[in-house]
């Protein structure tokens, strides 16, 4: 996947913006809230409230991402891949590190996709 | 309960359930990666060679082990905070699930016809309120200052 827009050594660094703002919604405010809501009907089972807030708030991040606004299809399938791919990863960082390890991991996917668009041309 | 939300209990901090073999392996598969995708794109950006080809399958192969590793490490489930009813109290697991995807489902419709944008931030801005009401005994000067919440004393 090649960005035109990519042709100054500088323009990487744009990756910063959805790195914090994606990370902020999907996983600082869509994962707690799933958490907060899930975990007191888990009282036996807290690690399935964990893992149910994490991949739910990793399948809306996969969505938003799509470029159809179908929620139901083929696409699904290529979704949760995303989900389970980009965001499950995150959403540990975020868990088990803070939302800054997971700002640092998702800026780094979007830079180094940036960086490979600018260096190829 | 004090209206207190959550409540850290006095647990000790369980060391990480990883094994130096699984963490030399992912050490392995990033650089594998990296250097792979790196030489691809060094070497020749435009046909896929068999140093991208490798580059791609470690960095397949890096992601699940990443999730094992990420999965053992503390904090572990039980230690996180217990959380008082906030959300629909007295709900059942599937219940609770199906409230929350119907809400996501509501919050997509709302996006294709005013603007995703406008809809992630309406939504936040109704729960930031929502939360603000239902913990306000909790905003004391500490929080408000600082944003930090203290200790009830």
């Amino acid at each position: 996947m090649k960005d035109a827009w990519v042709t100054d050594w500088s323009d990487p660094l744009a990756a910063l913006v959805p790195a914090v703002a994606e990370e902020v919604w999907s996983r600082l405010v869509l994962t707690t809230l799933a958490y907060v809501a899930l975990r007191p009907a888990c009282d036996t089972r807290p690690s399935r409230a964990l893992w149910t807030a994490m991949l739910f708030a990793a399948m809306v991040h996969a969505q938003a991402h799509s470029p159809s606004p179908a929620l139901l299809g083929p696409l699904v399938v290529t979704q949760t891949v995303n989900a389970l791919g980009f965001g499950l990863p995150m959403a540990l960082l975020f868990v088990k590190k803070d939302l800054e390890a997971a700002v640092g991991y998702h800026f780094g996917i979007g830079a180094i996709r940036y960086v490979g668009s600018l260096l190829t041309g | 309960m004090t209206g207190v939300a959550t409540r850290w209990r006095a647990v000790r901090r369980l060391p990480p359930r990883t094994s130096l073999a699984l963490e030399l392996v992912g050490g392995t598969l990033w650089l594998v990666a990296v250097s792979g995708m790196s030489g691809q794109i060094l070497a020749d950006p435009d046909a896929f060679g068999i140093a991208g080809i490798v580059g791609l399958l470690a960095g397949i192969v890096f992601i699940p082990v990443l999730i094992v590793l990420l999965a053992r490490q503390p904090p572990h489930a039980g230690e996180l905070p217990e959380v008082e009813p906030l959300l629909w109290p007295n709900r059942h697991y599937r219940q609770v699930l199906l409230r929350l995807v119907g809400w996501t489902f509501g919050l997509f419709a709302v996006g294709l016809v005013l603007g995703p944008w406008l809809s992630i931030v309406s939504a936040l801005t109704v729960s930031m309120i929502w939360l603000t009401f239902r913990w306000r005994d909790r905003a004391r000067t500490n929080l408000l200052a600082t944003g930090v919440d203290s200790p009830r004393q």
